[in-house]
């Protein structure tokens, strides 16, 4: 019966970093991977974030000669498709003046195929030692003595360890086998079908220049995301299971059958190349994320962004936090869950869990507003538009334009106003505490309202 | 567009049976339907209830929505053998 100090359920990055980090602790570390390699049962999460340069000094090391794909962007392109089907405005945004750092300030995100990026994270955990398992389905945990002793292969194969990660994704065997999860609540989880294109390379770069990322937002469908890589591009979206009326396919259909999508795809010369759907937890708060010798990272411990449920970073850095409280755990001889506690505070005071300070309040304003289109999006859009697009005509004096323009987002208060009081002053509260609630407060607003009059009775000249 | 999704992926096709459906427990609500991608389910003309297709071992992308889905827990979805079942080529 082979032995290790730590197994590691799944290759993908958060289940390689955990390998990766065991390994250079010095602990005889295995990890498992269901498919061929790793990479190819992932269908997301390919838009990596300038967060993961920053925190770990391998991805300096990722170049295209190990990841053919990679294509990097500096530039998000904003679709707003009236009810129509028509993109009734359209911008671009790209890093702020107030973004702080290298390379922050170079890419939005560094797109890669995960078939691409995940063979070569993994590659650095067994590089630093530790042992890879391909085509092996872990199905359960092995107990001895009424504690977790390690897994159980398909075949009933035992391999024995003291601790156990579970890297197993958003239907993770261990979390269910340790009794921590059975399944996900259908409002936890959303169901993202995915297109991949294939582009010939050159083609997105010559028309595109360096544009990462494109958000499809609709009135009729749940916001779309693109993301170009360097031979293909992927756009996809999602929804949580408790929304959906007709079949799951029916709204990337919709988009991909778009005017302004279709003319992209002769632009780019685009074809079909694969379809892929994963569910993806997305979620206020993680929960439990550990129990007596296990602990569950990535998306198997429910870490996607709140916000906008990108889970690759999380991944991977709840899979060193992991690694490193396991090393902690073995040096103290003490696996049990009161031990492994520390692994919720370290996850809690990290980036991850620092997002996660104001989840509430960023799930609810994701949920209220590209996830409920005919509710919010149907007056947002236009709303959006009117100011984008209302000054710069010439059917009118522009001053006349003025007054037509503010005519009519006066007729988009009623919904506006309590979307602002609803959902974007929690999150504010959230996010400034304090801070904003003073500045929101009635006594704040009457301030500001006598403020106002002063400078309206000053510039007419009055006392 | 048209498009034709149903020959875009590749399979290293399963030999076990990984999806179980209690037809018993099912109540022919048709979620499995409507979440599939892969539409490997539908229900059946005269009993109303869920019916998984034979081939949906060449067929399905394992994302799991059907189990997730299922009220009545009628539906039960575990993982392809290793090294089976479908391959990601551009995930």
């Amino acid at each position: 019966m082979p032995s290790y100090d730590l197994i590691v359920v799944g290759a993908g990055p958060g289940g390689s970093v955990t390998a990766l980090t065991a390994a250079q602790a010095g602990l005889r570390t295995l990890f498992f991977e269901r498919g061929a390699k790793p990479g190819e049962k992932n269908a997301s999460g390919c838009g990596l974030g300038p967060r993961m340069w920053r925190e770990f000094d391998f991805m300096a090391k990722l170049t295209p000669d190990v990841c053919p794909s990679m294509r990097e962007g500096n530039a998000i392109r904003h679709h707003l498709v009236d009810a129509t089907g028509q993109v009734a405005a359209r911008m671009m945004t790209r890093p702020t003046a107030s973004v702080g750092y290298s390379p922050a300030t170079r890419f939005i995100t560094m797109n890669a195929y995960r078939s691409d990026f995940d063979p070569w994270l993994a590659s650095l955990a067994t590089t630093a030692g530790a042992e890879l398992r391909c085509s092996t389905l872990i199905t359960g945990l092995h107990h001895k003595d009424g504690r977790v002793a390690g897994v159980v292969d398909k075949h009933g194969t035992v391999y024995r360890a003291p601790i156990v990660i579970g890297a197993d994704g958003v239907l993770s065997t261990v979390a269910r086998e340790a009794g921590i999860r059975e399944r996900w609540k259908r409002d936890e989880v959303v169901l993202v079908p995915q297109l991949d294109f294939a582009v010939e390379p050159g083609r997105i770069d010559e028309f595109l220049g360096d544009e990462s990322l494109a958000c499809w937002w609709g009135v009729d469908f749940p916001a779309a995301y693109q993301v170009f890589f360097r031979d293909g591009f992927h756009i996809g979206l999602g929804n949580w299971l408790d929304t959906w009326e007709v079949d799951a396919m029916a709204p990337l259909r919709r988009v991909v059958d778009l005017p302004d999508f279709q003319r992209l795809i002769r632009v780019l010369r685009a074809e079909p190349r694969e379809l892929q759907v994963h569910l993806l937890p997305w979620l206020t708060d993680p929960g439990r994320t550990y129990g007596q010798g296990v602990m569950l990272v990535g998306d198997a411990g429910g870490f996607p962004c709140p916000l906008e449920a990108e889970g690759v970073f999380q991944a991977m850095e709840t899979g060193r936090i992991a690694a490193q409280v396991a090393a902690a755990a073995l040096e103290a001889g003490d696996t049990s869950q009161a031990f492994l506690a520390e692994y919720e505070r370290r996850w809690r005071a990290s980036s991850t869990g620092v997002e996660f300070e104001a989840g509430v309040e960023l799930a609810r304003i994701w949920r209220a507003l590209p996830f409920s289109p005919e509710r919010n999006m149907s007056w947002f859009i236009p709303m959006v538009s009117e100011l984008l697009g209302g000054i710069f005509d010439w059917s009118e004096p522009h001053a006349v334009r003025m007054q037509q323009v503010a005519h009519q987002l006066r007729g988009y208060a009623p919904d506006a106003l309590p979307f602002f009081e609803e959902e974007v002053v929690p999150l504010l509260g959230a996010v400034y505490g304090d801070e904003i609630r003073e500045l929101t407060s009635w006594r704040s607003m009457m301030r500001m309202a006598g403020i106002a009059l002063r400078l309206r009775r000053a510039a007419k000249g009055r006392p | 567009m048209k498009l034709d999704l149903s020959t875009l992926n590749r399979w290293v096709p399963s030999d076990e049976d990984f999806i179980a459906l209690n037809v018993d427990l099912c109540v022919g609500c048709g979620a499995c339907v409507r979440a599939c991608v892969a539409r490997i389910w539908s229900l059946d003309d005269a009993t109303d209830r869920a019916v998984l297709a034979p081939d949906y071992r060449q067929r399905c992308l394992e994302c799991g929505a059907c189990d997730q889905v299922c009220e009545v827990r009628a539906i039960r979805f575990r993982y392809p053998p290793g090294g089976t079942g479908v391959v990601f080529e551009q995930g």
